[in-house]
């Protein structure tokens, strides 16, 4: 036993002490999610990855691999992609858009027979498709496939809203409106877009009618916290490789009176906008490898959403199908009207048609990012169920 | 469960490791090692582990019959029913082998071949089969041939076959070069040390190397038959996975010879630089040793070898070549890479070449063209099809490949300095210069210390790489 303990066996005695350390560092969470593959009958496969994603010292790891990659000049880093003006996204390749289309302008149709009003928007993507800041050699087809399912929509009559388009036309600068540690749009793009679908939907009926001040930035307090944000490309490669971006809080700055309701989690939160949509301890967890700042704004993404005015708004019932981007549109989109259903069908499994049949909206809309345009995007596009 | 998971580095180790230390007595250790072997298999093929169990039993109990059948002097009736029982030991362990890992391909050639409509049997490959089976053929052999005494406890002999270091990626281990280990053995620090090293070693060349060099090599070979696959491309991915098999796979050998000196066992080495070879035979000579020797062993040598007329050694030859293309996966390709190799093994041994070139630009321009078949033969075994790697192929030499694109540009700025790692660490110069750097220094503080600061940076950052959840494959599904 002496022999062992000497200098000459440095090299082991660390190896050994390494070991242990972690050993008793992650046996427990080892044996809680090896329970959880039995109990479940989840399988050892799961029960690996969960443990790997409780890893003592995860975040510092992650951070050290960022930092040697960033060392190596790397521009892809665990499937995200570092682009030429220092944001990161993941891309999307060249896809199938028919099934999809088909199944959207289905869903137009059955719509059209209840004569319920339906607008697809196209939401931005972190890519520009006119400026896409890739490496060379790295290609991403998120707008063209964006542009061919469009097409096919407008082919069937099916009403679409592009954003890209809408973006373009007002000449802004697509690049600064996302978070450069995350393939998301930041609170100010989201209440722009929220600005833009209201304005379409007006234009398309007048009795979808609003206040202006709702989608003006001018009419909300806004508190900056500084490197608040690491995003999910930025969770995956660490703050050696990407620095955490600051978020902005919107808050109006005219009074609101909300009802946030989560049937599923029985959530139900009564109040102003502030006490309602926002959920200010997310931005107090310590863990930023586990925690997403970006759900400051609703708390998380729900299977069902509602929220009612209970100013009133216009008076219109909506119901919104939508993905992680509407996060940041939700809370200043509901503002313009008396309740709107907000339905992630990558969570919902219940019956689509039959849920519009019951409740009856004044218009369903699609809001979907062009990266969400896939045939096995998790039930995104099966919409007859 | 994979050497190369936070599991196996953060739980499975440490507890086996502390276990081992704790208990007193060769027998207990053995015990240990077999409980840990049996749940590191049960792990990741929970229902397999019964397979690996009835190999077990099933070896036990033929080796018992082989060596209770030897008798002393000649006796033909023991003689033949000893003969008989290591034939049946043949078709036990060959037969399950054929059960999981060739009889869809049997039926999927019967089916093509005479128009037969026979539906292909739902088996999933149990992960090393190819490996351990071979293991415990190498024991009945063994103890038929009196090379090795008959294990007469079940428990030393479920070890030998499911020791987990080399279960599921060897080396493969013959019996007769462990059993008085299982018996008896010691582990001593300074071996503990080495095993500490080794392992790391290994660990760093599957995590740091192997699992890098991987994404230019799988980009080409997915890209092979869609038409976009560059010459460019396709000559980077080749030369990629040439480096990443054989990190992955030496990575994965020392980390098994590591792991057993740790728990005081001694296995034979399995690589030895192969790609500073200079010639096919030499390669083969370097490159898997473990499964050339037992090649060698059992099917080469009671063939006759080569000291046999020309025609028997070419059939010597090809039937080793055979077999080994088989053993490395159930599908054409695989036998295509095997002969290929017996072809040029056997055009060495009857031509004399490279020994008969007199000058050293013919040796050199051999040992390159040599390295060139290698990395086409590489690219006919990890390809996803016989087709795909014709398609490789061809774009390599210009045919039918893609306008060039920057994709290739963009994977080898991603991947260069791998790439001359790889390079470089598949030489031996690194090691030599450091073996002359510790000669006659071992003792030294400083050198002490900085060879554990650098076996530690390489254990943090394969670590690091683990954590981050980094491209992970495991490529030996095959065997």
């Amino acid at each position: 036993m002496k022999r062992f303990f000497s200098f000459r066996n440095l090299t082991a005695l660390c190896f050994l002490l390494f070991l242990l350390v972690f050993f008793a560092l992650g046996l427990k969470p080892f044996l809680r999610e090896a329970y959880y593959a039995l109990r479940w009958g989840d399988g050892t496969a799961q029960a690996e990855e969960r443990f790997d994603e409780f890893l003592p010292g995860k975040e510092q790891w992650v951070t050290l691999n960022g930092g040697v990659q960033k060392l190596l000049g790397k521009r892809e880093v665990n499937a995200r992609y570092l682009l030429d003006n220092g944001q990161m996204t993941y891309i999307i390749p060249e896809l199938d858009m028919s099934g999809i289309a088909a199944n959207t302008a289905g869903l137009a149709r059955a719509l059209e027979e209840r004569d319920i009003p339906f607008l697809y928007v196209n939401l931005l993507f972190k890519i520009d498709g006119e400026d896409k800041q890739l490496p060379a050699g790295v290609e991403d087809y998120s707008n063209e496939n964006a542009d061919r399912f469009l097409a096919i929509l407008r082919e069937r009559g099916v009403d679409c809203l592009d954003l890209r388009e809408r973006e373009k036309a007002e000449g802004l600068d697509h690049y600064s409106r996302f978070f450069p540690s995350d393939h998301h749009w930041k609170p100010e793009t989201g209440l722009w877009a929220a600005g833009e679908v209201a304005a379409a939907l007006r234009e398309r009926d007048p009795s979808f009618s609003f206040d202006p001040a709702i989608f003006d930035l001018e009419s909300y307090d806004c508190q900056t916290h500084e490197k608040a944000l690491l995003g999910s490309c930025g969770r995956r490669v660490g703050t050696w490789y990407i620095a955490p971006d600051d978020l902005d809080v919107l808050t109006p700055k005219f009074e609101t009176r909300l009802r946030f309701s989560v049937p599923s989690k029985d959530l139900l939160r009564e109040g102003s906008f502030a006490e309602t949509m926002l959920f200010p301890e997310i931005l107090e967890q310590r863990d930023r490898m586990n925690s997403d700042s970006y759900d400051v704004y609703c708390g998380s993404v729900y299977d069902h959403l509602r929220i009612e005015n209970l100013q009133g708004g216009s008076g219109k019932r909506l119901l919104v199908l939508d993905d992680s981007f509407s996060l940041v549109v939700v809370p200043f989109f509901s503002l313009a009207y008396a309740q709107v259903d907000y339905l992630d069908l990558r969570l919902w499994d219940g019956d689509l048609l039959a849920y519009i049949d019951e409740t009856q909206p004044d218009a369903v809309l699609i809001l979907y990012n062009p990266g969400a345009l896939e045939d096995n995007n998790l039930n995104m596009f099966e919409f007859f169920r | 469960m994979l050497f190369s998971s936070s599991v196996f580095l953060f739980i499975f180790l440490p507890a086996v490791l502390l276990g081992h230390f704790l208990l007193r007595g060769q027998r207990a250790r053995n015990l240990l090692l077999l409980a840990a072997s049996l749940f590191f298999y049960a792990w990741g093929e929970p229902v397999y582990v019964l397979l690996m169990l009835f190999s077990i039993c099933a070896n036990y109990l033929l080796g018992r019959g082989i060596d209770a059948k030897r008798g002393r002097g000649i006796d033909a009736k023991r003689g033949r029913g000893r003969k008989a029982l290591l034939v049946l030991a043949v078709v036990v362990d060959l037969g399950i082998l054929f059960v999981f890992k060739y009889l869809n391909f049997t039926i999927e050639n019967l089916n093509a071949l005479l128009g037969l409509r026979i539906a292909p049997v739902k088996l999933s490959l149990p992960i090393g089969i190819s490996f351990f089976t071979f293991q415990a053929l190498s024991y009945c052999i063994d103890v038929y041939r009196g090379t090795a005494e008959v294990q007469r406890n079940l428990l030393d002999l479920g070890l030998y076959i499911s020791f987990f270091p080399q279960l599921i990626a060897g080396p493969i281990v013959r019996y007769n070069t462990v059993a008085q280990q299982i018996r008896s053995r010691s582990v001593d620090a300074e071996g503990f040390q080495q095993g500490v090293k080794r392992f790391i070693l290994g660990f760093a060349k599957k995590i740091l190397l192997a699992n890098n060099l991987s994404i230019a090599a799988e980009e080409a070979f997915s890209l092979a038959g869609t038409g976009e696959l560059t010459t460019a491309l396709a000559w980077l991915g080749s030369l990629s996975y040439s480096l990443q098999i054989y990190f992955d796979f030496s990575g994965y050998s020392d980390m098994a010879i590591g792991l057993g000196r740790m728990f005081g066992f001694r296995f034979e080495e399995n690589f030895n630089y192969p790609y500073i070879s200079r010639s096919v035979s030499e390669f083969w000579k370097r490159w898997h040793i473990s499964l050339g020797r037992w090649f060698r062993d059992y099917i080469y040598f009671p063939l006759g070898g080569s000291r046999v007329s020309k025609a028997k050694l070419l059939r010597n030859l090809f039937a080793v070549w055979l077999f080994t293309g088989i053993w490395h996966g159930a599908a054409w390709q695989f036998i295509v890479w095997g002969l290929m190799y017996g072809l040029l093994v056997a055009f060495e041994k009857l031509s004399g070449v490279p020994g008969r070139l007199r000058t050293r630009a013919g040796r050199g321009l051999y040992a390159a063209l040599t390295m060139l078949i290698v990395n086409a033969g590489w690219v006919l075994f990890g390809a996803e099809s016989f087709a795909g790697a014709l398609t490789q192929l061809g774009a390599m030499l210009g045919i039918h490949a893609a306008a060039p694109s920057a994709l290739a540009g963009f994977l080898l700025r991603e991947s260069w300095v791998f790439l001359a790692a790889g390079v470089l660490f598949s030489t031996p110069v690194v090691s030599r210069a450091l073996a002359k750097l510790r000669a006659g220094r071992e003792d030294k503080p400083l050198l002490i210390l900085g060879e554990t600061a650098l076996y530690m940076l390489l254990l943090v950052l394969c670590v690091s790489y683990l954590a981050m959840g980094s491209h992970n494959p495991f490529i030996y599904f095959n065997f």
